[in-house]
């Protein structure tokens, strides 16, 4: 550790519940000035909702926080910004139109006279913070000309333009190319070389260990440790990340799976995300695919349904290659997608159960409305969906009973291959438990799934086999039974050979 | 316990039901009072004037609905009304094959500008206000083209044609009789067809619709080749009616199906909106209209008062949305 850091900022009791989920439970966290500390945790860990409590975004239920020793109230993003905390989210806050001046001193421009906007103090200022960061552009360059890189450090210089003591990074690296990825981390450096507190939240366990001096793991809305990265490797931290006691319903499901192939991938390439995927998903069988966010995992199955572009290679149905693969076609092929954005993407929130169930099952120009209403009747009682009528608006439900509907919207076409990305992301234990029992219970009868989920449990739990994504491939396929969640994690982050750090 | 929660509930209900039928509770509201205010209001004769000239842009306004269900505007309405009266009366159809003819003739024109308004707001992602601003303007020149600029007007027709304007069955005029019709034909296609389905969905979630296999493409283009058609068929009802017009009538025409149709409940964001509410947003705004009238209120200022009703429709519409 460096020379006696002393601590600025200390969070005390942090407690945040939401309508059944608590985000944070009594979480006591303290960071050093200078130092680079590493949040880690799974999805859902708090990490992001303790983000939020430090950009003033969202008021704890209880705890206190307090800087240099004196307590402070968070309660708006300029309360934050004034105690010189800086957030960094995963998107970007530019505005793509103006200069790279306007933006990096949005808010605070210097002005002269009856107030004009003084260019050339700012210009000079942001010269002087821009060379600290070793970026060479002209100021007045709009910052949609720039690389996302680019933009990254525009956010930084926007922090130190503040002169911001505490910056927060959400996942700075997940849109930066390989390349980019080593500047950024020698930025970070700087900053605490400035005698600054840099709080870094990354997937990246590599990236954790090249340039942290403490890591904090987070689970399930509790502090689990902090560690001194020093003292530690990966297999401590995802072993803390992960947790021992996840009930894992580990099934042996073999009943459905054959060997007849349903669905090919051969050598799909997608534009900056994934090259050459080649995979066989056979009937019966329940296959998932791993990877960290932004690994083009999503982009995979919408590629798979039609709707995302394929720059070269084939998706083969039953053996018969698919032409120009469109969302219809392969609709009719058996292909459906349920998507990892339900209200977003799933769902007609202004429209009622009956109408959604119905939405993709309409194959004549009269609607028959006895059989819509069968279909949505056997439907609410095949998937337990709760509400107290089929002409309730969806917008109504829980995430659940949301989800179900998303399902038996296909349900009622009798798919052969189900895709579903993210399916029980954001819904209650028992709703993701009959979720996975419908996985099971159609798979039996011979229906092919694709599986996205970021909870890696959840694929060991469900699926027969496994592919992990990472760096634009295929870096590892095998059986369920044959990984663990560890292990699962190490591939996706890039890290199969954990390395020994000296 | 459980009675507070029922009486809670069937106070919901009870505001629930007038929310839902706000267009309704406002109507006969405005009847009563402008009943008690006016004499001459209240007569089959003024009622049945009201209900006449209400069918006009009423047609219109169904054909409208289509478009705005399905998240998209349609302001061409206005000037593609205008045409199809122009073309009618320009053509002085004078016997039944003549007339036929005519009538084929506007409602396909009417149709083609729908298909060219949905290709455009669909292929390039127009925005559907621009596009349609810009069609008006368009459908204006070429009427103005096509009439060197003059007034038309024609002596007489073919007598079943003219039957549509101006023919009565029993006390009732035969446009409102086409109104009723339409509006049927409107509800069934809304409520009973996979069209009208598809267009709530597309109206209500476009990403959705795509990833549940509707052709967005498709269903808006025909949801405007509806309007393009209903606007010429109102065309087609006021040629035979009035039998002369100025070249750049139907111009403007377009807010005031707008303000009976969002009176009428339709979302400004598209997913919402019945063929019944839009009834009775458009009978509103003739009542008012109506009654401006019978109170000698000069024009300007009933301009005035016209536009103030356009803006309130507007925000409230755009309230209610906020509160869903």
């Amino acid at each position: 550790m460096n020379n006696n850091p002393k601590v600025i900022i200390e969070m005390e009791n942090i407690s945040k519940h939401y309508p059944g989920v608590v985000a944070l439970d009594n979480v006591n966290l303290a960071f050093y000035k200078p130092e680079i500390h590493a949040l880690a945790g799974k999805n859902g860990a708090g990490k992001s909702t303790l983000i939020k409590i430090l950009g003033g975004a969202v008021l704890p239920d209880s705890g206190k926080i307090s800087i240099n020793g004196r307590e402070i109230f968070l309660n708006s993003p300029q309360s934050s910004i004034k105690q010189g905390i800086s957030i960094i989210n995963q998107e970007l806050m530019l505005v793509p139109e103006l200069s790279v001046v306007e933006n990096i001193l949005l808010g605070q421009f210097p002005t002269k006279g009856a107030n004009f906007f003084d260019w050339s103090t700012a210009e000079k200022k942001v010269d002087r913070i821009l060379s600290t960061l070793g970026l060479e552009i002209d100021p007045k360059t709009k910052v949609k000309k720039l690389s996302v890189a680019q933009m990254q450090i525009i956010e930084i210089a926007k922090a130190l333009s503040r002169d911001s003591q505490i910056i927060v990074m959400d996942e700075p690296t997940s849109s930066l190319p390989i390349r980019e990825v080593e500047n950024l981390l020698n930025i970070v450096r700087k900053l605490k070389e400035e005698g600054r507190t840099v709080i870094y939240i990354t997937h990246k366990l590599n990236e954790i260990f090249e340039i942290t001096d403490r890591i904090t793991v987070l689970r399930d809305g509790k502090k689990i440790v902090t560690l001194e990265t020093e003292n530690t490797d990966e297999r401590e931290v995802v072993n803390h990340m992960v947790g021992q006691n996840e009930p894992i319903l580990h099934h042996k499901h073999t009943v459905g799976k054959s060997d007849d192939p349903v669905l090919e991938v051969r050598n799909v390439s997608l534009k900056n995300k994934l090259s050459d995927i080649s995979f066989t998903l056979h009937k019966g069988e329940i296959l998932g695919i791993a990877g960290l966010l932004g690994s083009g995992r999503t982009e995979l199955l919408q590629a798979i349904y039609g709707y995302y572009p394929i720059l070269s290679g084939h998706i083969y149905v039953d053996g018969n290659m698919v032409n120009q693969p469109s969302v219809r076609k392969m609709i009719k092929e058996g292909i459906v997608l349920a998507p990892e954005d339900r209200k977003l993407q799933g769902l007609i929130l202004s429209m009622n159960i009956l109408d959604n169930i119905n939405l993709a099952n309409q194959n004549s120009i009269f609607r028959k409305k006895g059989a819509e209403l069968n279909a949505a009747n056997q439907m609410k009682n095949d998937m337990n969906i709760v509400t107290s009528s089929l002409k309730s608006l969806v917008s109504s439900l829980s995430g659940g009973n949301q989800q179900k509907i998303v399902l038996s919207k296909w349900m009622v076409t009798n798919p052969k291959i189900i895709l579903l990305d993210e399916p029980t992301r954001g819904i209650d234990i028992s709703s993701k438990y009959e979720i996975y029992r419908l996985i099971q219970k159609q798979a039996e009868k011979g229906v092919a799934f694709i599986v996205v989920s970021s909870e890696f449990s959840e694929l060991l739990q469900i699926c027969d086999r496994i592919l992990v994504l990472s760096q634009g491939g295929v870096s590892e396929e095998g059986n369920a039974d044959d990984f663990n969640e560890e292990s699962l994690f190490l591939h996706a982050s890039g890290l199969d050979t954990p390395k020994v750090r000296i | 316990m459980k009675n507070i929660i029922e009486k809670t509930n069937s106070k919901e209900n009870i505001l629930k039901l007038l929310k839902n039928n706000v267009q309704w509770t406002l109507l006969f509201i405005s009847v009563l009072v402008f009943s008690l205010i006016f004499p001459n209001f209240f007569t089959s004769r003024n009622l049945i004037n009201i209900l006449r000239n209400s069918a006009m842009i009423g047609t219109v306004s169904v054909g409208m609905i289509f478009a705005m269900i399905a998240g998209t505007f349609d302001l061409s309405v206005g000037t593609t009304m205008g045409l199809a009266t122009v073309i009618i009366i320009k053509m002085h159809p004078q016997t039944l094959l003549q007339s036929i003819v005519a009538i084929l003739v506007v409602l396909a024109i009417g149709a083609l500008i729908g298909l060219i308004n949905g290709v455009v707001v669909g292929k390039w992602r127009e925005s559907s206000i621009i596009t349609t601003i810009g069609m008006q303007y368009v459908i204006l020149g070429i009427t103005l083209i096509y009439t060197q600029g003059k007034h038309v007007w024609a002596d007489n027709f073919y007598p079943g044609l003219e039957f549509i304007g101006k023919g009565r069955l029993g006390n009732l005029p035969f446009p409102i009789i086409i109104f009723i019709i339409i509006g049927l034909l409107g509800q069934l296609i809304l409520n009973n067809t996979r069209f009208g389905r598809h267009l709530y969905a597309v109206g209500g979630n476009v990403n959705a619709s795509e990833l549940s296999g509707i052709n967005v493409y498709w269903t808006r283009i025909i949801a405007y080749m509806f309007s393009g058609i209903s606007a010429a068929v109102a065309g087609v009802m006021i040629a035979t009616r009035t039998q002369n017009v100025d070249p750049s009538f139907g111009f403007g025409q377009e807010t005031d199906v707008l303000t009976g149709v969002l009176l009428g409940g339709v979302s400004l964001y598209g997913g919402k909106g019945s063929i019944i509410g839009t009834f009775a947003g458009v009978l509103f705004l003739y009542v008012v209209t109506n009654a401006m009238t019978l109170s000698g209120i000069p024009y300007q200022w009933q301009l005035i008062i016209k536009g103030t009703l356009f803006i309130t429709a507007v925000a409230v519409s755009v309230n209610w949305e906020k509160r869903g």
